[in-house]
């Protein structure tokens, strides 16, 4: 119960924070926009280039595209918390575990209310005047009602397992101090797994295959197909409960990791 | 141009002293290109064509933007980080040096590891040029380099102009890279797959068709000869750069830092 507090305002103290830069938010909104656009009309070329059925329809992919514009705060791996990293290098860590509380329970506050509010301040504008767009360019409506039901939570689960999965690039962080390298290599391969590269459905079966057993696409390629209906509600159900299971793994993986790095943690500095 | 040439080797050498994160690095500069490239192959391999374009001419399209692109970081890095020169204090020291401010700006950075970007790009690019079912010729090799430099004269001059936005700011201006990002993926893929208004917006206005695009329907001999001219754009689009970034110089005022 005291834990669930402390999550709670530490959530809304990050929420605030991030809800004063709004001038950077309206940026973000009109670049979005631009790479939502430029990647509808990509889609579209090569949809008219071929006269084969795809395993999802155009305006299921238009629709994809203008989502994962919108919310690019939950999708991204690489959304990197500089003060976290710098406790980390500089020693301010000492005071965190200072704290009586949880330290993975307050980062992951901390991580979620940020790309909360980034993803609250930015979603409804791009989502709006997306749907409002003449007709082949437009986001579509959602497949169903269920869907749209469905959607919601498989988002949010989503946005949490994705946090989760960052968690451990912090727990990491313990041991090497360092985060550039290698950090970087595996969030370009987590972008290309999760589909923000190009759309699952549009991969090759084999890779399909592989993507399929990782935990990635459900931050993403997921949640927006069940909103198009691509992936039909009994099937979402399914899924939903494959990403709770996912997310139960990465927090426990997350917090063994946590425990066994802060026994041995260095406090850097004086 | 002694100069400069003298500081390109001193960063050399600085950087290759850290050799392990060098590398590193460089691993890193190269994945992103290839995961892009790697979705390129994969759709390729699911839709054959796009709007009648074949995969080779898109790898020679990839390869000669993404080329262009590796020049440009490697060589205008000075003007890509120019708000920490400003914030520092920094730009005010280089005033002081009796050469060219431009110059000088150019000289504060200079990226190696970029070798690696272009290294991959350069194995696109070659073969683009064996798989696009062009007929080659020596003036069409000619124009093919020629749009390689065009075009990264062309983004050297979208960091330049968009500087001049950090003597106002003195933040860093996320804009610059976001539009240099955006008209690079933009221009992965011929102009003529987007909307008219997209074409003529990259064309005339900043125009990043000239470098690749527009050349490319020469060298495919689906377009007049003069075509083959507008890799000069990227050098008038450089100097117009260059004119605004002066323009911003004499207006500049310190941080005092």
């Amino acid at each position: 119960m005291h834990n669930a507090r402390v999550f709670i305002s530490m959530f809304m103290i990050r929420l605030r924070t991030v809800l004063q830069y709004r001038t950077a938010a309206w940026a973000g909104v009109l670049t979005q926009f631009a790479w939502g656009f430029m990647y509808v009309m990509l889609y579209r070329a090569f949809y008219d280039s071929s006269s084969a059925v795809q395993p999802i329809s155009l305006s299921q992919l238009t629709s994809y595209i203008w989502l994962q514009q919108a919310f690019l705060a939950f999708i991204m791996i690489w959304f990197r918390d500089n003060e976290l990293a710098n406790m980390i290098t500089g020693g301010a860590i000492a005071y965190e575990l200072a704290r009586p509380v949880d330290l993975y329970t307050i980062w992951y506050a901390r991580l979620l209310g940020q790309r909360i509010a980034q993803a609250s301040l930015r979603c409804l504008p791009i989502l709006f005047v997306a749907a409002l767009l003449p007709k082949p360019y437009a986001l579509g409506a959602p497949g169903s009602f269920v869907s749209l039901l469905l959607f919601i939570p498989t988002l949010l689960l989503g946005v949490c397992l994705m946090v989760s999965l960052s968690m451990l690039v912090y727990a990491t962080m313990f041991k090497t101090m360092n985060a550039t390298g290698s950090h970087a290599v595996f969030a370009v391969f987590v972008e290309f797994l999760s589909g923000n590269i190009i759309p699952v459905p549009l991969m090759p079966a084999w890779m399909q295959k592989i993507i399929y057993l990782l935990p990635f696409r459900f931050v993403s390629d997921f949640p927006f197909r069940v909103y198009s209906g691509n992936i039909p509600p009994m099937e979402a159900l399914f899924g939903l409960a494959q990403q709770l299971f996912w997310l139960t793994v990465v927090i426990a993986l997350g917090k063994f990791l946590f425990s066994r790095l802060l026994r041995g943690v260095v406090i850097q500095g004086g | 141009m002694k100069l400069y040439f003298k500081h390109v080797l001193m960063h050399i050498r600085s950087q290759l002293e850290y050799r392990a994160s060098f590398f590193l690095l460089m691993a890193v500069q190269v994945m992103t290109p290839f995961t892009s490239f790697l979705g390129i192959f994969f759709l390729f391999d699911r839709f054959g064509n796009i709007r009648g374009y074949t995969f080779g001419q898109i790898m020679l399209c990839f390869g000669v933007t993404y080329c262009a692109y590796a020049i440009a970081e490697a060589f205008t890095r000075g003007y890509d980080s120019f708000a920490s020169l400003i914030r520092t204090g920094k730009f005010d020291r280089l005033m002081l040096q009796p050469r060219p401010i431009g110059l000088l700006v150019l000289c504060s950075a200079f990226e190696m590891n970029r070798v690696g970007k272009l290294c991959f790009a350069f194995i696109l690019l070659i073969l683009g040029v064996f798989y696009s079912g062009i007929v080659w010729s020596f003036v069409k090799i000619l124009v093919l380099i020629a749009m390689v430099l065009g075009g990264a004269m062309m983004f050297s001059g979208v960091w330049m102009a968009f500087a001049v936005i950090c003597f106002f700011t003195i933040e860093g201006v996320e804009v610059t890279n976001i539009f240099a990002d955006g008209s690079r993926e933009l221009s992965s893929y011929p102009l003529d797959i987007y909307a008219k208004p997209v074409q003529k917006f990259f064309t005339f206005v900043i125009p990043f068709g000239m470098m690749n695009y527009i050349p490319l329907k020469f060298l495919m001999d689906q377009a007049s000869p003069i075509c083959a001219l507008a890799p000069l754009a990227g050098l008038l689009f450089l100097i117009i750069a260059q004119l605004i970034f002066n323009l911003g110089v004499k207006k500049y005022v310190s941080t005092g830092s």
